[in-house]
């Protein structure tokens, strides 16, 4: 049903034109179909009852905006670029030329297969030289339609030698029954350092989350997602070591409430030698709260010297809250440095009581160890403004959690 | 004046603690000594309120103010301190952070201002310089990654900023060279003043030869079966346990 990309298969419809392009990807979602319990990735939750709603594209352009965003995109149309911007080139263009190889993703999910049928445009984000602050993405979506999907589809492409980060705030104010289907294509050419961080906050409606990362010689990439008080965020990631030397550090946290989903797929393609990838997700559940964590690294035949990891935490808060974790690796390398691993557990008593031996109460302590779990990952963001945001919004989500 | 009165304690059906009692007046140092097993960190753990140990048996004073029917948080705001053997590591939690909050827990206790992390800077340095500390330390997540040096320190670190009435050293000297070693003791004699109360938990002479002892318990069998001065420990040092215990 899937089928491996490589940079030499993508030659074959690289110049196509626009229609010939998008009946090759219709013809690769009407063979592959909706995802159902029967894949390999969609065993504990599939849009079943959403087929109608993924297939119905809102087409409208509302007028929001974002003035607190660099950025800002609504329904997958860019309607404001801030004019402080430098070294940034921000463009709305079609999916045709290079562009149709990028939309060749129909190994994460036929969800995002449709998501690029669906996409009318795709806002293309070049960064040509080193960005010192770090760029806010708003990618709103809004429609007043009922059972529709948003769709939106964003390309950053880092140039050789730059470096940049950006924050993509996606913003959700549709209701339970539409569903948002985004893409990010992420590429750092040779040398390059890109950041991006997500976040997905207060989500009434399903949210279809793509990141593909295609990596070059000796770049480098920090990817997080950060999901908090959403519905249901299904997120596949798949991350393309093309060159030597790449590295990358994907991370996440997700703090689940109430009937709360949170899916997190993700697939490591190492193709190319002495590359390193560094995977750290945690989720904090509550109530009946239900995560799942998939995670493939996958080492090709003669990637040899990569070194790449994956962890996986998660903090049961109630005996309700559901966990599926399963790491894997598939190596086909020698001298490759691989390893794989999954904690689930409840707060520790001994660590409450030496919390409040200090003086603090135990709601108090317990507050502290949650925060503390979420904050081994914010820890590492470097950027202050947005590593006390995300502060926030923790202190926030804990807030409302029964702890 | 702290008193401990006919504590007993039991875990999984096993007496622990045998209807221990111990008086320790203000500006006094007890070294408790014994053998594995004996129940020293039962003491300790008992005193503080653990869990473990919510149906133990006996009666705790703090100068005259009943404390044993005190949780875990209200104890330590009374003034009473334990250094835990083991430092538990609470990763994400920046060791400054975690110090001003517990510093603040006591001061809103005792119904005075809290501090904000500006004038807490100011305290926590002084201190840092007793314990020749760099402000790095400050800025790791607590115990995490800390060598059990490092863990010892921060304990001292945080008996300092929270200036309890009531310590108890659980064999604080343990996982420690003699140069911290030191360091550890000359905090601590630092710390001691007429008002302080102070039990020191250990197998070994050797920490008390920095923190010299008023009176010296030896445990056995969940009880204080012997107890002297200082002379005490180096009669154990020579003798040991069991003819010493006699």
């Amino acid at each position: 049903m899937t089928q491996e990309i490589t940079k030499d298969s993508l030659s074959e419809i690289f110049n196509t034109s626009v229609n010939d392009y998008k009946n090759t990807l219709e013809k690769k979602f009407n063979i592959e179909g909706f995802p159902t319990t029967a894949h390999e990735n969609w065993l504990y939750w599939a849009p079943d009852h959403l087929h109608s709603v993924l297939l119905n594209p809102c087409r409208k352009i509302h007028e929001t905006n974002d003035i607190s965003a660099d950025i800002c995109i609504v329904n997958g149309n860019l309607v404001a670029v801030s004019k402080k911007l430098s070294n940034l080139e921000i463009v709305e263009t079609y999916p045709s030329g290079d562009l149709q190889r990028l939309n060749l993703d129909t190994s994460t999910s036929s969800i995002s297969t449709l998501n690029s049928i669906q996409s009318k445009k795709i806002i293309m984000i070049t960064v040509n030289g080193n960005i010192e602050d770090t760029v806010k993405i708003s990618n709103i979506s809004s429609c007043d339609e009922k059972d529709v999907t948003t769709i939106s589809k964003v390309v950053i492409k880092a140039k050789k030698n730059t470096s940049s980060n950006f924050v993509v705030e996606h913003k959700n104010y549709l209701q339970e029954e539409n569903a948002v289907n985004t893409s990010f294509h992420i590429i750092a050419e040779k040398e390059a350092d890109l950041s991006i961080y997500h976040i997905f906050k207060d989500h009434k409606a399903a949210s279809f989350f793509h990141s593909m990362i295609y990596l070059y010689e000796n770049s480098k990439c920090s990817h997080l997602t950060f999901v908090t008080n959403s519905r249901i965020v299904r997120h596949d990631t798949e991350v393309h070591f093309y060159e030597e030397g790449a590295d990358l550090k994907c991370s996440g946290v997700g703090i689940l409430k109430d009937n709360e989903q949170f899916y997190n797929h993700l697939k490591i393609n190492h193709y190319s030698k002495n590359c390193t990838a560094a995977q750290f997700f945690k989720n904090i559940l509550d109530d009946k709260a239900i995560a799942e964590f998939s995670g493939l690294v996958f080492v090709q035949e003669g990637a040899h010297g990569v070194d790449s990891t994956q962890s996986n935490k998660t903090l049961l808060l109630s005996d309700n809250a559901r966990v599926l974790s399963r790491p894997q690796l598939k190596i086909d390398a020698d001298d490759v440095l691989c390893a794989h691993g999954s904690t689930i557990g409840q707060l520790n008593p001994e660590e409450i009581f030496y919390i409040t031996s200090r003086g603090l109460t135990p709601k108090q302590a317990k507050a502290l160890l949650v925060y503390g779990f979420a904050e081994e990952i914010i820890i590492n963001i470097k950027d202050n403004t947005l590593k006390t945001k995300l502060d926030n919004y923790i202190k926030s989500s804990l807030s409302k959690i029964n702890i | 004046m702290f008193e401990i009165k006919n504590i007993k304690a039991t875990i999984d059906n096993k007496d622990i603690l045998n209807g221990l009692s111990l008086t320790v007046k203000p500006g006094e140092v007890h070294a408790i000594m014994g053998p594995n097993g004996s129940g020293k960190s039962t003491l300790s753990k008992v005193i503080t309120a653990h869990p473990d140990f919510d149906d133990a048996e006996g009666e705790l004073y703090l100068d005259g103010k009943p404390v044993h029917e005190l949780d875990p948080d209200e104890r330590a705001n009374e003034g009473i301190f334990l250094a835990f053997q083991y430092p538990v590591e609470i990763p994400g939690v920046n060791n400054s952070e975690f110090l001003r909050m517990a510093y603040n827990a006591k001061q809103k206790y005792n119904k005075k201002e809290e501090v904000d992390p500006f004038d807490f800077n100011e305290i926590i340095n002084q201190k840092l310089s007793v314990l020749n500390m760099k402000e790095t330390f400050l800025s790791r997540p607590v115990n995490h990654g800390f060598s059990g040096g490092e863990k010892k320190r921060n304990e001292i670190l945080q008996l300092l900023i929270l200036d309890p009435r009531v310590v108890i050293l659980d064999e604080t000297d343990s996982g420690l060279d003699i140069d911290s070693l030191k360091q550890v003791a000359d905090a601590i004699n630092t710390f001691k003043n007429e008002d302080k109360m102070i039990i020191v938990i250990t197998h070994y002479q050797r920490l008390l030869n920095y923190i010299v002892p008023d009176k010296v318990h030896i445990m056995s069998d969940g009880k204080i079966v012997k107890s002297g001065d200082k002379n005490l420990a180096l009669e154990l040092e020579e003798k040991g346990y069991e003819l010493i215990a006699k």
